[in-house]
């Protein structure tokens, strides 16, 4: 990346998504705190606003996490997923206010710290349904705000795509700590069908989503080629992929993006140098590989951004030997200028 | 993303879907779902009453938002007479009313403020 | 693998009409999710009871204080009627620390006649007073109080709950939820309370001692906030009643409160 870093690179469809998140926030806030004071008169603000941060944190987080999958089963999903981080950030910012509120209602204005107080005040650490279930609670939280706070693109580039991806996979540690806080918390006392029903039912949803798209995605990662003589592996006839797209192909598990444009092909690495996302699943918009996640671009012949922009990735060499596209197996340096092939 | 982080989104995934369910089933195996709620929420009059002869039966059914609660007897004219007793919460209590009582107020005896008129 | 052209970058206007389409039916099956999820979140919430807290709105109680073991205040209703008030701190604490500069100049305040500016704390018959500042509270003289009376030993089953935030500050001020707050305040000074269910629906509320008559905090910690069974030596002052146990003998029920 070769541009200053800004808070926001603000344009037309991140506000209208920022938009939707906070219209949708503030409409489940009006109708919870709607609902519950005329369900329950004497019920008291500080419960209530607790409750309702707390359950929309929930909501949304389940949201997150089935963007992911939905965007593998279908690419119009991409949308959603370009400016997620906003929606995360979002529902950190919910289960802050849920958490800072019964900490204080909870353990502040006692003679110990509240936080020691946290972990201290129930010690049936060695049951289950007694767990001391804030504990579970703030870890979460805890994980949610390191990946809020590295959340911007200038984390993502110091600390490396592989190394954030990471840490924001913690999300998924997060998501078994949060439903655990839930069920050994608010449903020990709070008991319903229903509210119980309703997180099992979200808890199904996000595995059946990842599970169908991670095997449809292993399916691809174990493909074998065929391979020629000298070692090159057999991809397809060149007419098989169409103009300005590319085909992936999985050379010894690495994936990598056979792009077809202007009469030529050209093979660069799969995976973007922002976030990781599939190159192999863009487009070729005005000459360059467009990433379908952020709109990256890379030049297919050399893998480089074109300037001011320095992002770089592997390219490969192809051929065509009786009318079939072979690939060499052993990837260049990023950013080596291989010429482009000829598709006919 | 690389193939490794793909196969670890795979198995954190099958990990989800196997451990919390059990941990889940587990946490309310034990729950009653089926308990009765018990509100508070009140008709008109959180009290009931029944008189027979000189006896005043209350029956408190909802627990009264006060911080001392006295059974005044209210005299024809309408004005506060003898105190009958306190009511103390939830529960049945019995008191001898004079001849002649028109009804009850009760009375927060601490704050000083009527809570309820009652009319036979 | 043939797919539709259209193709979404995020920093350009246009977007496909397959894709928009797609996203209209997301954004609208969102906005579903957040209806169905407030209206059952907010629906299937327990109702919360009367109980009140004055939080700014004071009144001033007169009374005579008497420790039995906790301190309290006896306060006149009417010829014969009495009020037996419990006293709190500011916060999760007892009434101990702004009881102290009194002390100090009183000596023993037992017997002593107090007016006290606090904010109530009320529910089911019984009342509490929270002191916030020891500068609202003054002696006016002396006065007689009662003595407990014994009831026998009994065994019961019930919550031991912190009685600051149940007869009021916090609702629901008993359970799993509020236990870390019950541990606090106990441990802060309030005194531990035992609510016990009779089988007509009326609740009993029992001030926990040790087995001496001696106020009980530290030591109870474990066993608060959860369904329970009791011995002990048993008294009445006023509409309260005193449990005098022993700590160690208190059997942890593995089931559901029945004050829920």
């Amino acid at each position: 990346m070769g541009l200053d870093y800004k808070w926001v690179f603000w344009n037309t469809h991140k506000k209208a998504y920022d938009r939707l998140i906070v219209s949708g926030m503030v409409i489940y806030l009006v109708l919870f705190f709607t609902i519950s004071f005329l369900t329950n008169p004497e019920i008291i603000a500080e419960t209530v606003i607790i409750r309702a941060f707390g359950s929309l944190a929930i909501i949304m987080l389940h949201i997150i996490l089935a963007i992911g999958p939905l965007t593998r089963l279908n690419t119009k999903f991409l949308p959603v997923l370009y400016n997620r981080r906003h929606l995360g950030v979002s529902m950190f910012l919910a289960a802050l206010i849920h958490g800072i509120f019964a900490i204080i209602h909870f353990h502040a204005l006692g003679n110990v710290n509240p936080i020691y107080s946290l972990f201290t005040s129930n010690m049936d650490y060695g049951s289950l349904t007694n767990f001391p279930f804030q504990v579970l609670g703030f870890f979460a939280l805890l994980i949610l705000f390191v990946m809020a706070s590295t959340s911007h693109d200038f984390f993502l580039h110091n600390l490396s795509a592989k190394t954030w991806k990471r840490l924001h996979m913690m999300v998924y540690l997060a998501y078994a700590l949060v439903i655990l806080h839930v069920f050994l918390g608010a449903f020990q006392q709070e008991t319903s069908v229903f509210t119980t029903a309703t997180l099992f039912l979200g808890w199904l949803t996000l595995v059946s989503l990842h599970l169908v798209a991670a095997f449809k995605e292993s399916k691809v990662d174990r493909f074998v080629a065929e391979k020629n003589t000298e070692g090159w592996h057999k991809v397809c006839p060149p007419e098989e992929i169409e103009e300005s797209r590319a085909k992936i192909f999985t050379v010894k598990g690495e994936r990598v993006a056979i792009f077809k444009y202007d009469g030529k092909l050209s093979a660069i690495h799969n995976v973007c140098k922002h976030q990781g996302g599939p190159l192999g699943e863009g487009k070729i918009v005005d000459g360059c590989v467009t990433c379908p996640w952020h709109g990256y671009q890379y030049l297919p012949h050399n893998g480089q951004s074109p300037p001011p922009f320095t992002e770089k990735v592997k390219t490969y060499a192809l051929k065509i030997e009786k009318g079939m596209v072979y690939i060499n197996p052993k990837a260049f340096p990023e950013g080596t200028a291989i010429p482009p092939i000829s598709s006919s | 993303m690389i193939a490794g982080q793909r196969k670890a989104h795979k198995y954190i995934w099958i990990g989800i879907a196997v451990v919390l369910p059990l941990l889940m089933f587990l946490a309310i195996k034990d729950l009653d779902f089926t308990s009765a709620r018990t509100s508070d929420a009140s008709g008109e009059l959180p009290v009931s009453f029944s008189l027979s002869g000189q006896s005043l039966k209350i029956q408190v059914d909802t627990p009264l938002k006060s911080t001392a609660s006295l059974v005044y007897e209210m005299y024809t004219d309408g004005s506060r007479g003898n105190i009958l007793g306190q009511l103390e919460g939830r529960g049945s209590y019995e008191f001898l009313i004079s001849p002649g009582t028109k009804g009850i107020y009760i009375m927060d005896a601490i704050k000083k403020e009527e809570l309820f008129k009652i009319e036979f | 693998m043939k797919r539709s052209d259209e193709f979404y970058i995020g920093y350009q206007k246009e977007v496909g009409p397959g894709t928009k389409k797609l996203l209209k039916r997301f954004i609208w099956i969102t906005v579903l999710i957040l209806l169905t999820g407030a209206a059952v979140f907010g629906f299937f919430q327990r109702p919360a009871v009367n109980s009140t807290f004055d939080f700014g709105n004071p009144t001033q109680v007169s009374g005579v204080y008497h420790e039995s073991p906790y301190p309290m205040l006896r306060v006149p209703l009417a010829e014969n009627e009495f009020k037996e008030i419990v006293l709190l701190g500011f916060g999760k604490s007892g009434p101990n620390p702004f009881l102290k500069d009194l002390r100090e100049r009183k000596g023993d305040l037992n017997g002593k006649q107090l007016t006290i500016e606090g904010q109530l704390i009320y529910y089911n018959g019984r009342t509490l007073l929270e002191i916030d500042d020891s500068q609202k509270v003054m002696v006016s003289g002396t006065g007689a109080y009662e003595q407990p009376k014994s009831m026998g030993t009994r065994t019961l089953e019930g919550e031991i709950i912190d009685p600051k935030c149940y007869f009021g500050v916090m609702k629901p001020g008993y359970g799993k939820i509020h236990r870390s707050c019950a541990a606090l305040c106990i441990l802060g000074g309030v005194p531990p309370v035992l609510v016990t269910k009779e089988e007509n629906n009326r609740e009993v509320y029992f001030l926990l001692t040790d087995v001496k008559g001696n106020p009980i905090h530290q030591d109870i910690l474990p066993y608060i906030g959860q369904p329970s069974r009791l011995t002990g030596q048993v008294k009445e002052l006023g509409e309260w009643r005193i449990m005098q146990i022993d700590v160690s003998q208190i059997e942890k029920l593995k089931k559901e409160s029945s004050i829920y």
